[in-house]
């Protein structure tokens, strides 16, 4: 097994760590970027050679950092003053013990459960582009794409650049807010360009404000999907997508503050938010809260103990987050002004900290970059563009934040947990996360709940955070190279 | 307060689910109340292995007058509980651990417990995927596992089926007929039990119970890659050595096609993290007797504590003239073997209902030996 020190460990190479890479490497500081694809660029710029991403790559490579793809990172410790990444690859187990890691990790979409969702054919957007990046015929194909956010038209566009019949593209967010959004748009000309050109290619194609996907049918595949005013749209396949939720995982497992509130830079004095840590604003480092009082009572027939009158007549503090539509949901990892998380030593950029888009990933990994290197002031010289960058974010979340109606779709039978099978209504008769778990399996599968447990989170308000190593399945080997004693030397 | 409630079992853990479901069998009114979830703690965190032991005759009769319960409870459970008559395997690495293994098959025989001695090629054929040079095992043919949550959960519904209550609150104090749950309410009842497993001295400072903690892993899918529980016969001197740290070899197929492997134990350690360190010596014990099971990939490792006693007996029973609960903890591994054993005890010392066990031997006023402290 590989063993060995560095001065900085980017964890994503993506654009946040390719930025972060980059930044350290400016300052002098020997850099290891690490990925588990084989290739940089992260999900958002996979296979994307030209434009930005292009000249990023080229950045990075003329850097000298140390590029690794094909690298999973499944745990993070601090071991004495320093951070231990454990990682597996083609190229065998490793552990990197390094004085500044960097962490990148990215985001994944948001699969909300509806009925037929789980027939072959239905795709989330993110992942139909991959896979038609990888070499997936969609010409003449029937596609409806739905769910929520920019990514929508971007796929859309993508699709039907490759040949793909684009049917329909169902927005669940309300034209109203729409006509909001695009006013903070006409503030950041550049972004507001790079939606009209993708317009620009799906020019014929519907896109329906106020509609979703209510649910898709078909035998052996999916045949036609049915839209929230009950129209029935015959389709091959289906792409749709609610948007992204960050991956504090490996955050989690090193023990770093998450929060639930929506990043308040831009709309803060500058100063007052340091760590969040003892600011008023929820920190969740708990392992599993604790379940508030309650008496349990039998629903007739269901053969389970269901939720029954709760004594105080309210949700749990420690087990609900904030209202599920206003985004608050979604776990944050709390980083300082310059990037700096409750970890000495551990530094987050881009979607981990709320979802953000490449713009605020480049920023805020090139402060990553600098902190880690040791050179704050730079870092502290980008907090205005960081500002503007999270107020548009911040922007986009209110924009796209999810109706309560897509967080209903799910029928008691539709399934939820494709891992181990577990129903709508399995899980409704269950009072929290642990429970759930516990009692269906939700969640216990490969995935490791990283598809359902978003959807549980959003659609019941529970607080999903139970990240333990090894965040990523992983060989016997892998683990028991990694977990022994090292040479501190 | 209303003395509604003809006893109030604490704990929403195996032991105590199955207290309060005998209780309640028994024709009483009983409130189960504890921290959430039900089946959380040790009961979730364990492998769901119901096992006859021979470390001692008190060991043996519980834990085989429970396994006869077990038996009998396993048409009555929800398919979900994943009852599995897998059998335990344990294996011998050398001939001593072989002789060893005989020495339990005899012990076994005269007390009607089906078990068989395997050699090197029977067991080789019994598990291929163990190595080769192995001495032998010995086959306890009626052992099983069991999905420990889903039973907890079966048995609180059976309870409030019966007119019982769960309810789920932190308990701040506790005596034989009152509890006191944080935030100030006061609990009458008949009687109350404390089954609140390692964390149970919180309530009784005196209780010999110490945390000793745990790491399992699970892998993805394999069907077929093992088919007993096993468990290495040095287990043995692990299991029961008080050595601060120690691990053996413990292997479990899961109905799912997925491997439950461990175990490690641990003196003095009270975070639950899932120690790296731990966990690969875990697996490296593994791969002394399994060199084939380091490809297998692992989906999520968990730790546990378990509630060890001194004598490596559980207590049960209420200790005369003292002001406290009726006692149910103890159990440290084999809290879900001897979850309904203990059950039945309980229910036998607060109703009269018959038992074939002897209360003494897991006695709460016994001798503890001057207990090796916290």
């Amino acid at each position: 097994m590989r063993a060995e020190r560095a001065r900085v460990a980017v964890v994503g190479a993506g654009p946040a760590g390719i930025a972060a890479a980059v930044a350290a490497r400016s300052c002098g500081a020997r850099v290891v970027l690490l990925d588990d694809n084989p290739d940089m660029g992260g999900q958002i710029w996979r296979r994307v050679q030209d434009g930005p991403a292009g000249e990023w790559r080229e950045r990075v490579k003329q850097s000298g950092a140390e590029i690794r793809g094909g690298v999973t990172v499944f745990d993070a410790e601090k071991v004495g003053g320093r951070v231990r990444l454990r990682c597996d690859g083609a190229a065998g187990a490793s552990v990197i013990d390094a004085e500044r890691v960097v962490l990148a990790t990215g985001a994944r979409e948001l699969f909300l459960p509806f009925p037929g969702w789980t027939l072959p054919g239905v795709f989330g957007v993110g992942g139909l582009q991959a896979l038609v990046k990888n070499g997936l015929d969609v010409r003449g194909k029937r596609i409806v794409v739905g769910g929520t956010g920019p990514l929508l038209l971007a796929v859309a566009a993508y699709l039907s650049d490759r040949g793909a019949r684009i049917e329909l593209i169902a927005e669940q967010a309300d034209k109203s807010r729409m006509l909001g959004f695009a006013g903070a748009m006409i503030r950041q000309p550049g972004k507001l360009l790079q939606g009209a050109k993708l317009r620009a290619s799906i020019i014929d194609v519907e896109y329906r404000f106020g509609a979703w996907i209510a649910e898709a049918r078909g035998d052996d595949r999916v045949r036609q999907v049915v839209m929230s005013d009950g129209g029935v749209i015959e389709v091959d396949a289906v792409a749709c997508g609610y948007g992204l939720v960050g991956n504090t995982q490996l955050a989690q497992v090193v023990g770093v503050g998450i929060g639930h509130q929506a990043s308040a830079i831009g709309e803060r004095q500058e100063g007052t938010r340091h760590l969040a840590l003892g600011t008023g604003e929820e920190q969740t480092q708990e392992g599993i809260g604790h379940q508030a009082s309650g008496i349990w009572g039998r629903q007739e027939g269901t053969g389970h103990l269901a939720r029954g009158t709760r004594e105080d007549g309210r949700k749990s503090k420690e087990t609900r987050s904030a209202d599920p539509k206003a985004g608050a949901w979604r776990g944050r990892v709390v980083v300082d002004d310059v990037m700096r998380t409750s970890v000495e030593g551990v530094l987050c950029a881009g979607e981990p900290l709320g979802i953000g888009g490449v713009e605020t990933s480049l920023v805020e990994g090139t402060m990553a970059g600098y902190t880690a290197a040791g050179r704050e002031e730079l870092a502290r010289g980008l907090i205005p563009r960081r500002r503007r960058e999270r107020a548009f974010a911040a922007a986009m979340e209110r924009t796209f934040a999810l109706r309560e109606e897509v967080l209903r779709l799910a029928r008691p039978e539709t399934i939820v947990c494709r891992c181990e099978d577990v129903t709508m209504a399995r899980i409704a008769a269950c009072d929290h996360w642990r429970g759930a778990k516990l009692l269906t399996r939700c969640g216990m599968g490969p995935c490791q709940g990283r598809v359902c447990g978003a959807a549980v989170e959003a659609m019941m308000g529970w607080r999903v955070r139970d990240a333990r190593p090894p965040i990523y399945p992983v060989s016997m080997n892998a683990l028991a190279a990694t977990g022994g004693a090292m040479e501190d030397a | 307060m209303s003395t509604k409630h003809d006893a109030i079992v604490i704990g929403l853990g195996i032991v105590g689910c199955a207290c309060a479901w005998a209780l309640s069998r028994r024709g009483l009114r009983v409130l189960a109340v504890g921290d959430a979830p039900i089946g959380g703690g040790a009961t979730a965190a364990g492998m769901g292995h119901v096992a006859i032991m021979d470390d001692s005759e008190a060991q043996f009769r519980l834990t085989a007058r429970s396994s006869e319960l077990w038996m009998a409870l396993r048409d009555e459970l929800p398919s979900e509980a994943a009852v599995d008559y897998c059998g335990t395997l344990w294996v011998a690495a050398d001939e001593e651990e072989l002789n060893a293994a005989k020495g339990k098959h005899a012990f076994y025989q005269k007390r009607g417990v089906r078990t068989e001695v395997l050699d090197e090629t029977s067991i080789a054929e019994a598990e291929p995927n163990l190595r080769s040079g192995l001495a032998g095992g010995l086959r306890i043919i009626d052992d099983s596992i069991v999905y420990p949550p889903v039973v907890c959960e079966w048995m609180l519904a059976e309870v409030v089926r019966r007119g019982g209550a769960v309810r789920f609150a932190h308990v701040t104090g506790a005596t034989r007929t009152r509890v006191q749950l944080d935030g100030g309410d006061v609990i009458d009842a008949g009687v109350v039990v404390l089954a609140g497993g390692d964390v149970s001295a919180r309530l009784c400072a005196w209780l010999p119970v110490r945390p000793r903690k745990g790491h399992l892993v699970i892998t993805d899918r394999y069907p077929g890659f093992c088919r007993h529980e096993l468990v290495e016969l040095g287990y043995l001197k692990n299991a029961h050595s008080h050595a601060a740290e120690s691990v053996a070899f413990n292997l479990q197929p899961r109905p799912t096609g997925q491997m439950l492997l461990g175990s490690s134990r641990q003196y003095g350690v009270e975070h639950e993290e899932v120690e790296a360190r731990m966990v690969a010596w875990v697996i490296e014990r593994a791969k002394l007797y399994m060199p084939r099971i380091g490809s297998l990939r692992v989906v999520r490792a968990w730790t546990g504590f378990r509630a060890a006693t001194p004598d490596s007996l559980p207590i049960i029973g209420g200790r005369d003239g003292v002001d406290e609960p009726v006692i149910a903890t103890g159990h440290e591994g084999l809290g879900l073997t001897t979850s309904l054993g203990t059950a039945e005890l309980i229910a036998a010392i607060l109703t009269g209902a018959p038992t074939p066990l002897d209360a003494a031997a897991y006695s709460a006023s016994r001798d503890f030996g001057g207990h090796d402290g916290h």
